[in-house]
């Protein structure tokens, strides 16, 4: 069995979330993936109105000359949409300040926000992305919110720069998003608890040896006076909060931004469609009903650590 | 295109192209079954000439990727972990 090293880890606040990061190598690469995530979220922020995703939003109808970061976020949020046949979409921008969720998430605290007045619309297809250029073209009235997919893909980042500069390990994570790849410290691997959305304590443990892992909640970024809570995940085919019978999704994925896709994906699905969509895309998870039941998918034992906590294998 | 160049932060090297392949099959073979199934309801409404544009587009997208791994497709590897405590946790977002 691998001895258990400490690793170099970080913690800090960005992109509205608290971020964990762990190094198995030189610990002055802490500093480093600060300042990455930092600046990632000064391009992708919408609620910084200077940032590359307000300028677009901004210029919707006309191309926009982006950063290579934002031309990678932006294509990644298409080809989930895509391969999810629009069930995750990143152009619910409109539905989600109609909601209530025009600020950051620290200023709307039980609030409810002002932006029921959004005129935006939905459109992914109709996004297009020109490498050559490295620019972007939102259609005219469609918004872009690249919020849970813009950590994954943030995690995707700092961890394979982090790697690249000399880490022998990293895990990077973004308000429960995260990506791992190289071994932990001692040669092992990355142990992750995934909390219950529901009560006290990890719904289940896993160790992987590579991968990401996110969880998408009607828990977590939910707003609004008791008696009208709502939450951020959309549903694209109705354009509200989606009720589909969860309370939460984590998958287990390749990348931080595949899991994050996949696991929105599922949770708007609902359980069997979820499940199985997880299962054509060659991932693993664990779906919560709104009761706190579990529901793995049928490899998601292979990534349980301890006893399993009494998850199926 | 490299996605990841940085003023703040180191360049990764290289990418193999063939694990890009091999996503791009799963991602199509995930889009398949979506439009025939699960995701007919939305799917039907994209018209054939914007899907086709997004497509070039998400393509390069996927050429982007380096898996730089051993898993196929969009899985994880299992770790061999049995009995360490965990080091974070993912509590959603």
């Amino acid at each position: 069995m691998a001895t258990m090293v400490a690793p170099a880890e970080l913690r800090f606040r960005a992109m509205g979330s608290d971020v964990h990061v762990l190094v198995n190598g030189p610990a002055d690469l802490l500093p480093v993936a600060r300042d990455r995530v930092e600046e990632l979220e000064r391009r992708w922020s919408r609620f910084r109105p200077d940032s590359e995703i307000s300028r677009l939003n901004a210029l919707a109808g006309s191309p926009m000359a982006v950063s290579p970061e934002t031309l990678g976020l932006v294509g990644r949020a298409l080809e989930g949409a895509r391969v999810t046949g629009g069930r995750y979409d990143p152009t619910v921008l409109g539905d989600v300040l109609r909601a209530g969720y025009d600020r950051s998430f620290e200023e709307l605290g039980d609030g409810l926000g002002t932006g029921g007045g959004s005129p935006l619309g939905r459109g992914w297809a109709r996004v297009t992305v020109d490498p050559g250029r490295s620019s972007v073209t939102l259609p005219a009235g469609v918004g872009l919110d690249p919020g849970g997919i813009g950590k994954g893909y943030a995690a995707d980042l700092v961890v394979e720069e982090l790697r690249a500069a000399g880490a022998a390990g990293v895990l990077v994570n973004l308000g429960g998003d995260l990506r791992a790849d190289g071994p932990a410290p001692g040669g092992g691997s990355w142990v992750v608890a995934i909390e219950h959305p529901l009560r006290v304590g990890p719904a289940a443990t896993v160790a992987l040896d590579r991968g990401a892992v996110a969880t998408s909640s009607r828990v977590r970024r939910a707003w609004g006076p008791a008696g009208g809570r709502r939450h951020h995940l959309i549903d694209p085919a109705t354009g509200s909060p989606a009720d589909t019978g969860l309370a939460a999704v984590t998958v287990l994925a390749a990348r931080g931004w595949q899991a994050e896709v996949l696991a929105k994906a599922a949770f708007l699905g609902g359980l069997d469609r979820g499940r199985a969509l997880l299962t054509v895309a060659g991932a693993d998870g664990l779906l919560v009903d709104d009761r706190g039941g579990r529901h793995p998918t049928g490899g998601f034992g292979r990534f349980l650590a301890g006893d399993g906590a009494g998850v199926g294998r | 295109m490299d996605p990841t160049p940085t003023a703040a932060g180191p360049r990764r090297p290289a990418r193999r192209r063939h694990p890009a392949a091999r996503s791009r099959v799963v991602a199509g073979t995930l889009s398949a079954v979506l439009f025939l199934g699960l995701g007919a309801g939305m799917a039907t409404r994209q018209s054939s000439a914007t899907t086709a544009t997004t497509s070039a587009a998400s393509s390069s997208a996927s050429a982007q990727e380096d898996t730089g791994s051993a898993s196929s497709g969009w899985g994880a590897t299992p770790g061999s972990s049995s009995d360490a405590s965990p080091m974070t946790s993912s509590q959603g977002s």
